[in-house]
């Protein structure tokens, strides 16, 4: 029989509580019955206790059973027989059913400790040793920041609490809400430095968007509160809805951007005020979207066909309504271009529309987004005559040399709105529209400022904590 | 042809043909004429004229001209049998008599008569008996100098040229062989067979890719030509290219019907391929002269330049005429 001096129970068992592995199980001996207690931690690693039985002596009995037995049979049902499980008991008055108790629970499990000690209640104690224990695994908040290498989102978590912290202990910790809606403060446990293994809490904040210094307390294992937060309330979703409403990337502050509008002035006037209005629409569109105007440029290029019947060479260029300007200016270029009348059915200047915004924007200083929205009919014409009998142009501009050349140079995304689908999988237009290609009378003009990387992409908002690059000193995934 | 209809007004009724013209719907016939004008025109060697035997073929001739030069496009495609009869004028040649030289002969001009029946191209492959098809074999029976026209281009997109060819050669030696004048078995004439649209980019990429053309060191604008004795091998890949697997038959079949040496092969185009005049020579990145026009039609680019029209008419008056027309620069 084991007495202890120091602490006596309640220290054995606010050791036990920390120590345990899978189970503690404490026995509670008086002079009117048993009680059996299990304490096991949850996936979080928050000691948790409860009453397994409860029984006077008078009822152990009733069916004609020796006290031993009874006790026995109560031992091996909810008694671990695992030596690693530790088991106290605890006694607090002597007697004939005391002691066949305490053998009964000894025969069972040999290594079971006895403390002996009166005017405890295990119960309330076990209650308050848990509350009060130290962490059994550290407590993260979870935040997301942007990958290095390519701005993708990722969650990791920012070290609240380390396992061995107790309640009471604080923490602080910096982050940014990007949401005006708020953010979830959410706390996960970690058992072993490379997985989470749970969710001890997710509450949400309505704080405004920017940066916050977030004071935590730990209350006791398993509860978390962010005093100075107002409003905190839990979060009823579960954590996969939570995750599933992430954007991949956060929404870019807005960058410099130049589109450069080319429209084809040859055809019928409806035909030509079919392609102004798109033209007009996405400018529009993007004055509507960009922030800072001072941030989008906008260009308007007209161009029509190639005079081929004439004794020299047609050395016509194509008309530059507007360069680099803004996009009030570009909209009063593009009304100041008329329609023009075909002078070649099969192929329009686009290659000497291509060579002039070549030359133009290779002059200036190199722009991190540069678009190229190209809306006609014709196709242009090739630098050499082939077998489609498309004469090349005169000036012997090669299309899709100036194209790639704007692309490698200077990041060119080009799309085009054609008149009609285009003839073949090998047409011109399929390149041109590398990046979007709409047919006229079906644009979506969201769509194509989108892909044409003049807006960002329509993404879900961001409801956890962000940290950036520079606040961010290291977390786990 | 003069016991035909077709000739209205012909002062010479009565008078046979020396050459006829003969192609598929298409294969340029019309065209050829009216460049062959504007080519006899443009020669050096001036003197040389077409002209309408009567006031029909006269108007046409001048609609055909107006057609080419001011409209700038080609003629429309024959819908039905069209008959006109044109006639080459040369230069008169004063002869003087060896015996009697201070005196000269009077001047003679040698004369070529041209008869010409466009006509439906589907027209000699059909097999019942009309009219237009009997006008069209009096023709080619009547006349001792054939001009056959092959469209390469066409040969490559339809391919029916082996069709029309079989079938009006056998209906010509029906009628011609089947007596005992042609006791060799071979038709009578002489034969220019015209390779046509030269300009057109699939025949031109033939010739330069496959190694048949050349340059003359005295053209200044640099075109390309075939030089007559690669011509017959030309035409022979030609006819390999086409769409149509008889097609290669062709120049197996002209030469059963026709003496070899009464056959020459000439590769034409009726507008020549277009110069940049700011260049000043042949380009070849840039040489189509014919184009896509904003009405859905054709039209001519640059200047007009024959090649090869006026050689095969001359070349065969004179062998039609030995003695009329005795100029050796027209062998090709």
């Amino acid at each position: 029989m084991h007495h202890f001096a120091e602490g006596g129970l309640r220290g054995e068992l606010a050791d036990l509580i920390v120590s345990f592995r899978e189970r503690l199980a404490v026995v509670e001996i008086d002079a009117a019955g048993i009680r059996v207690f299990e304490v096991r931690a949850d996936e979080v690693g928050t000691a948790r206790h409860a009453r397994r039985a409860s029984a006077k002596w008078s009822t152990l009995t009733a069916s004609g059973d020796e006290v031993f037995d009874a006790v026995l049979r109560v031992a091996r049902d909810l008694i671990s027989a695992d030596e690693a499980d530790p088991v106290v008991i605890t006694r607090s008055a002597g007697g004939h059913e005391q002691e066949a108790a305490v053998r009964a629970l000894r025969q069972w499990r040999p290594s079971a400790r006895l403390i002996e000690e009166s005017g405890v209640k295990v119960g309330e104690l076990l209650g308050e040793l848990t509350a009060g224990a130290p962490l059994r695994q550290t407590y993260d908040l979870v935040v997301a920041r942007e990958r290095a290498e390519d701005g993708r989102l990722e969650l990791v978590g920012r070290r609240l609490f380390g396992a061995g912290a107790q309640p009471g202990d604080e923490a602080r910790v910096a982050v940014t809400c990007t949401d005006a809606g708020g953010m979830v403060l959410a706390v996960s446990a970690w058992s072993g430095p490379l997985q989470p293994s749970g969710l001890v809490s997710a509450d949400h904040a309505p704080l405004p968007p920017g940066r916050h210094v977030l004071r935590a307390v730990l209350e006791r294992p398993g509860l978390v509160r962010f005093p100075e937060v107002p409003g905190l309330r839990p979060d009823t979703r579960s954590w996969e809805e939570v995750v599933a409403t992430l954007p991949e990337r956060l929404p870019r502050a807005p960058r410099p951007a130049h589109l450069v509008c080319a429209v084809e002035t040859a055809g019928t006037r409806e035909e030509f005020e079919a392609r102004c209005h798109w033209a007009g629409y996405v400018i529009d569109l993007l004055a509507e979207r960009c922030p800072d105007l001072q941030q989008l440029k906008v260009s308007v290029v007209g161009y029509g066909t190639h005079v081929y019947d004439t004794r020299r060479a047609d050395r016509s260029r194509p008309s530059l309504a507007a360069w680099s300007a803004s996009t009030a200016q570009a909209r009063a270029a593009l009304e100041s271009l008329r329609p023009t009348t075909p002078t070649y059915p099969n192929a329009a200047q686009i290659e000497d529309m291509l060579a002039e915004v070549r030359t133009r924007l290779l002059q200036q200083p190199a722009s991190p987004r540069t678009a190229l929205l190209t809306i006609g009919a014709r196709p242009p014409h090739p630098p050499r005559s082939g077998l489609d009998r498309v004469p090349a142009c005169p000036a012997r501009h090669d299309w899709l040399a100036l194209l790639r050349e704007m692309e490698q140079q200077r990041g060119l995304r080009s799309a085009v709105i054609c008149d009609s689908p285009p003839a073949s999988s090998t047409s011109p237009w399929r390149r041109l529209g590398s990046t979007a290609l709409f047919q006229v009378d079906a644009v979506n003009a969201e769509e194509l400022a989108v892909r044409l990387g003049l807006v960002p992409e329509p993404a879900g908002v961001l409801s956890l904590p962000f940290v950036s690059q520079s606040e961010d000193s290291g977390g786990r995934h | 042809m003069a016991d035909t209809d077709s000739a209205p007004g012909d002062p010479e009724r009565g008078r046979e043909p020396d050459i006829a013209m003969w192609g598929a719907s298409g294969s340029g016939k019309t065209a050829f004429l009216a460049a062959l004008s504007i080519a006899l025109n443009k020669s050096r060697d001036a003197g040389w004229r077409l002209i309408g035997e009567n006031a029909v073929s006269r108007t046409e001739l001048a609609k055909l001209r107006n057609t080419l030069l001011q409209a700038r496009t080609f003629p429309a495609p024959t819908e039905a049998l069209t008959h006109y009869s044109w006639m080459i004028i040369g230069p008169a040649e004063t002869r003087r008599r060896w015996w009697w030289p201070w005196t000269a002969r009077a001047a003679r001009a040698p004369k070529i008569k041209l008869d010409f029946l466009d006509l439906r191209g589907d027209l000699y492959a059909e097999s019942e008996s009309n009219i237009d098809k009997k006008a069209l074999v009096d023709s080619l029976v009547k006349s001792r100098g054939l001009i056959y026209m092959f469209d390469p281009d066409r040969e490559a997109r339809v391919g029916d040229a082996f069709k029309h060819l079989d079938a009006a050669l056998h209906e010509v030696a029906g009628r011609m062989l089947v007596g005992d004048e042609y006791e060799d078995g071979k038709l009578p004439h002489h034969i220019a067979v015209c390779i046509t649209k030269y300009d057109d980019p699939r025949v031109l990429r033939i010739a330069m890719e496959g190694g048949f053309t050349e340059r003359d060191p005295t053209d200044e604008l640099r075109i390309p030509h075939v030089p007559p004795d690669r011509v017959r091998d030309f035409f022979r890949l030609l006819c390999q290219e086409a769409h149509d697997h008889n097609t290669e038959m062709i120049l197996d079949l002209i030469e059963a019907f026709f003496h070899k040496d009464r056959i020459k092969y000439f590769v034409t185009s009726s507008v020549g391929l277009f110069i940049d005049e700011d260049l000043g020579r042949f380009d070849p990145d840039d040489y189509l002269n014919v184009i896509d026009n904003a009405g859905g039609g054709l039209t001519i680019r640059g200047a007009i330049r024959p090649m090869n029209v006026m050689e095969p008419v001359l070349w065969l008056g004179q062998m039609l005429r030995p003695g009329a027309i005795g100029s050796g620069r027209w062998n090709g």
